[in-house]
């Protein structure tokens, strides 16, 4: 390994440092959402995840996990406007957070990189989830999507060495993006909106990150496709937020 | 353009001897970690590994200055041949239309729309230059590059031809050139491009402008379909300088990070109606 104990320590401050001045623009913006549009969002939008039952059809997969996209009538009472969409991205998020977790105590995990890559992405998503739930407001329930937690949960325990473990977390990660690219066609503030277009970009780079360290081809359009897509999303219909 | 002016001359020299032995023994790890990206093999070494994360080496006190050296390829490609952001397929044929079709004046509510449309083709069209005059400069030497040159400039091209026709379908005009003010910024970096790594930045620069532009636009929208579909294009920009900032990391460069932080900031976003 050519970068030192020490340099990695710094490098993981400055990610730190990065994420923290990040967090001062995010907490305004949260600020904006409670303080400003966030009565409406407590009310629930007119437009609701019900707008985005037409893009049925479509597949989602998690890891190995395939399942049909559709019917999301049934669970727009449940998890529809934007606190409700914010609450189960903070679940999706907080998944991530567990699945990370999981992995990087499997043993799995061998490259001293990786494993440091793996906890600094897992701090991401707990960021991440921490914005979600402050948008969600009282529609959050601060817990992991257990639905998404069973779909991957088998798969790290399956997996054979960190390659494995890394396709699993590969897949995650746009599975995340593919999300937030559905939940920008279902939310309406203006503060929800930017939260999640600020996360986005985020899930497409760890899945960068990751597809690199996999040695994806640049030809393979999970890693670098023309234009971010929803396949693969996490939906409130396959995974509820109980 | 002056360029670090608080270092004297002798330490320019020897910092800028010291770079360019870092860069040729870096060099051969950067061809073989891009050619593997490029060349679909799947095996990744511990040390690949390694800088695919973070980064393989640490200072680089020259990057502004890189940043600098780099930007020269860009002013050449979009200052003298503007006709290299149509000569791709979708991007032609939708400009072609856009400039036969009648265009009636779009509503109020949409006109912000149209702005941002406009502005958003008129960055991809500089991203389309820019990779062309890299391609074409001579300045990129490692084959793995030039594919991904290629490659990303494939997608901006798709991209500028998806916001020229998305600004039809709002009723303005699409705009089919480089941002002109965006262009003249760039000039003094451009002007002093000379190598490969200065290439690699400069596409950085860009890739990292466009996507937290895009991000800057989601929630301005007028027409809200309008929020998803460009950050389908804003999520690939970040990929793309994902994938920059590791070539980067390769060289030495340890003060660009594939992931920058947490949530994506919007400092470097060009603003809605610059230079349309």
């Amino acid at each position: 390994m050519e970068i030192s104990e020490r340099e990695l320590a710094r490098l993981v401050r400055d990610v730190d440092d990065s994420h923290r001045q990040g967090m001062t623009t995010m907490a305004a913006d949260i600020a904006e959402l409670h303080q400003g549009e966030g009565a409406r969002l407590r009310r629930g939008p007119q437009r609701t995840l019900v707008r985005a039952a037409g893009l049925g059809g479509a597949a989602v997969a998690i890891g190995s996990v395939l399942l049909p996209m559709g019917r999301l009538i049934g669970v727009a009472n449940a998890q529809s406007g934007d606190a409700g969409v914010a609450a189960f991205a903070e679940s999706v998020e907080l998944a991530a957070v567990a699945a990370y977790t999981a992995a990087a105590q499997s043993g799995k995990v061998t490259t001293k990189a990786v494993l440091d890559a793996a906890t600094t992405f897992a701090g991401h998503h707990k960021e991440h989830g921490a914005a979600f739930g402050g948008a969600a407001g009282s529609a959050a329930t601060g817990k992991a999507n257990q639905k998404l937690l069973d779909a991957v949960g088998p798969q790290l325990q399956a997996a054979a060495d960190e390659n494995a473990v890394l396709e699993i977390a590969y897949s995650l990660e746009n599975a995340a993006a593919a999300t937030y690219l559905f939940a920008l066609g279902a939310l309406t503030s203006k503060a929800a909106l930017q939260l999640t277009a600020s996360i986005l970009p985020v899930e497409s780079q760890h899945a960068i990150v990751l597809g690199t360290v996999l040695g994806k081809p640049a030809t393979d359009k999970t890693y670098l496709p023309p234009f971010q897509t929803e396949d693969g999303a996490v939906t409130p219909d396959k995974f509820p937020i109980s | 353009m002056t360029r670090v002016p608080d270092i004297n001359q002798d330490e320019l020299r020897r910092e800028a001897a010291e770079i360019e032995a870092e860069h040729r023994q870096a060099m051969p790890r950067f061809r073989d970690a891009l050619s593997r990206l490029f060349s679909g093999e799947s095996k990744a070494s511990e040390d690949d590994r390694a800088r695919a994360v973070i980064g393989m080496d640490r200072r680089s006190l020259f990057k502004v200055g890189g940043v600098v050296l780099l930007g020269g390829a860009v002013m050449a490609a979009c200052g003298s041949d503007n006709s290299s952001s149509s000569t791709g397929t979708t991007a032609g044929a939708a400009t072609a239309a856009a400039t036969t079709a009648p265009t009636a004046a779009p509503a109020a509510a949409a006109m912000g729309d149209v702005t941002i449309l406009r502005t958003a083709s008129s960055i991809e069209e500089l991203a389309v230059a820019a990779y062309q005059t890299a391609i074409t400069s001579g300045l990129v030497k490692t084959q793995a590059i030039a594919d991904a040159a290629q490659l990303f400039q494939s997608q901006h091209r798709e991209h500028s031809a998806q916001f020229q026709s998305a600004t039809k379908a709002a009723g303005g005009e699409p705009f089919v050139q480089p941002n002109p003010v965006v262009l003249a910024a760039i000039k003094p970096m451009v002007d002093a491009l000379a190598d490969e790594r200065g290439v690699v930045a400069l596409a950085f620069e860009l890739e990292t402008a466009a996507a937290q532009s895009y991000q800057a636009y989601v929630g301005t929208f007028a027409d809200a379909k309008l929020n998803k579909a460009i950050m389908a294009v804003g999520g690939v920009e970040a990929r793309h300088a994902a994938v920059l900032a590791q070539v980067l990391n390769s060289l030495g460069d340890t003060t660009v990070k594939p992931v920058p932080a947490a949530f994506q900031v919007t400092d470097k976003a060009i603003k809605s109606g610059t230079g349309v």
